[in-house]
């Protein structure tokens, strides 16, 4: 079948085989994609992205799913300036994922800002004057599940993800409004 | 439609993907291509090594556009959830409904991004593989709603505990599939214990999944209803083991535990063979673990 998708901010479009896992796709056309999971379904979290706004194990969606999503990977994400608000935090925090789960640690992070936002706006307390409302820990330690490796505690990415999130609140009151 | 394309990569046929609107639709599809596999949320499926690369890879028909198999209904009674309801959303939505046992068994069913893409009907229906949510949905007595491809609007309601062989296997694969799952609500008289050991994806050989529920009457244990469940295995619902657990006089002696655990574990054995040696010690310490715990609870008060 004929894929067309958005990776990273560019469209690209693949001639697959319509049951082709995601990730054999990224790790064939995506030079930069890491191709150290092999479990296959059994949530090891080395093959995460960001699917369409959330976050999901690439090896278990198959091509046909993938028509017209936006995916962003790792690889893509590290060219962001989102990303250089989660690296101030760690530098900040001095608490960093271990080298085997940073990847896949960084985008749980990314999602956890992007609801931690959601969450604000929601409550209208998106301006930095008022006290930030925090993520609940039960969902931290959910998203946390995704992945086997318990190298940081609960408590050590909610102040992660607090951190990131007040730095991008920062950026993003620093822009000029368009009218 | 998506049609196969002839100059695919790897020479593999790409399977020609359906889409089907209303129900009436899959079954004209599926009569025209028998072969052709029904797709869920496909978490089991692409979790097995062996899905792709495979030359005889059938047909998919997807079931994400059909409106009717997400619907979720409420009354006192029961809760009825399409079969193409997530977990996720099947928790989210029973909060109320379903009891806290069943609820906190549900959500330890994998982490948060496996229970958002499995769905409840894909969960029953895997030909020869058994999740947890069997066991449960079996234990609490939910019924399912079965259309069969054969038969034009003809539908029947059957027992989840009905769906299964004692090897594990779905009986109406190919024959039927389900379309609704109705789970019965709360009830403040019985007492329901849900244990899952080991993850029944990763560890196929050593997981097992167990459910209990039960009432206390007059310092007698009434009413049991009992699964358990092997991964790849077996699934026993037995008359036989709740006959073993029925009118067991609380407090229970130590001496008791143990024998009915061996008996129960002597008739899991009988009828399920393929069970390996670890499955089954666990099935006869899980069985002495919960009967010390309802005496506990009952010596409690």
């Amino acid at each position: 079948m004929i894929l067309k998708c958005n990776i990273d901010g560019t469209q690209y479009t693949f001639n697959e085989n319509a049951n082709k896992p995601l990730k054999r796709i990224l790790e064939e056309n995506i030079p930069a994609f890491p191709s150290n999971s092999s479990c296959t379904g059994a949530s090891c979290g080395n093959c995460l992205i960001i699917f369409n706004n959330s976050l999901r194990y690439s090896c278990l969606i198959p091509a046909f799913e993938a028509n017209n999503a936006t995916i962003t990977t790792y690889e893509g994400f590290v060219k962001t300036r989102g990303f250089h608000d989660i690296e101030r935090a760690y530098e900040h925090t001095g608490s960093q994922p271990c080298s085997i789960c940073f990847k896949s640690k960084t985008l749980i992070i990314e999602t956890l800002i992007n609801r931690l936002e959601q969450k604000n706006l929601l409550l209208g307390k998106a301006s930095l004057r008022t006290k930030i409302q925090s993520l609940d820990k039960q969902l931290i330690e959910s998203e946390l599940n995704v992945i086997p490796c318990k190298c940081m505690e609960i408590n050590e990415i909610e102040k992660l993800t607090n951190l990131a999130y007040v730095y991008r609140s920062n950026r993003s009151a620093r822009k000029p409004q368009i009218s | 439609m998506y049609t196969g394309v002839t100059a695919v990569p790897e020479n593999l046929r790409s399977p020609d993907i359906y889409q089907p609107k209303t129900i009436a639709e899959l079954l004209l599809i599926k009569s025209k291509n028998p072969n052709a596999m029904l797709w869920g949320g496909g978490t089991y499926i692409m979790a097995d090594p062996n899905y792709y690369p495979n030359p005889e890879a059938k047909d998919i028909i997807r079931l994400n556009k059909i409106s009717e198999l997400f619907r979720i209904q409420h009354t006192d009674k029961y809760i009825e959830a399409g079969s193409m309801v997530t977990i996720q959303h099947l928790i989210n939505n029973g909060n109320t409904i379903l009891s806290k046992p069943v609820i906190q068994a549900l959500s330890s069913v994998g982490n948060t991004m496996i229970r958002n893409s499995a769905t409840l009907g894909g969960s029953l229906s895997i030909f020869n593989f058994r999740t947890s949510i069997c066991c449960i949905l079996a234990t609490i007595g939910a019924t399912a709603e079965l259309r069969f491809f054969n038969r034009l609007n003809y539908s029947r309601w059957i027992n989840v505990s009905k769906l299964y062989d004692n090897a594990g296997n779905f009986l109406y694969a190919d024959k039927a599939f389900i379309t609704k799952v109705r789970i019965p609500a709360a009830e403040n008289q019985f007492a329901q214990i849900f244990l899952t050991i080991d993850s029944p994806l990763r560890q196929q050989k050593n997981s097992l999944s167990f459910g209990l529920q039960y009432t206390v009457s007059q310092g007698n244990i009434m009413q049991p209803s009992v699964c358990i469940t092997f991964p790849v295995s077996g699934f026993v619902f037995s008359g036989e083991i709740e006959n073993r657990i029925n009118s067991i006089n609380l407090p229970v002696n130590p001496d008791a535990i143990v024998s009915v655990s061996e008996q129960i574990s002597l008739l899991v054995k009988k009828n399920c063979p393929n069970a390996s040696d670890l499955q089954m010690e666990r099935v006869k310490r899980l069985i002495q673990k919960v009967l010390f715990d309802i005496n506990s609870r009952y010596l409690a008060g």
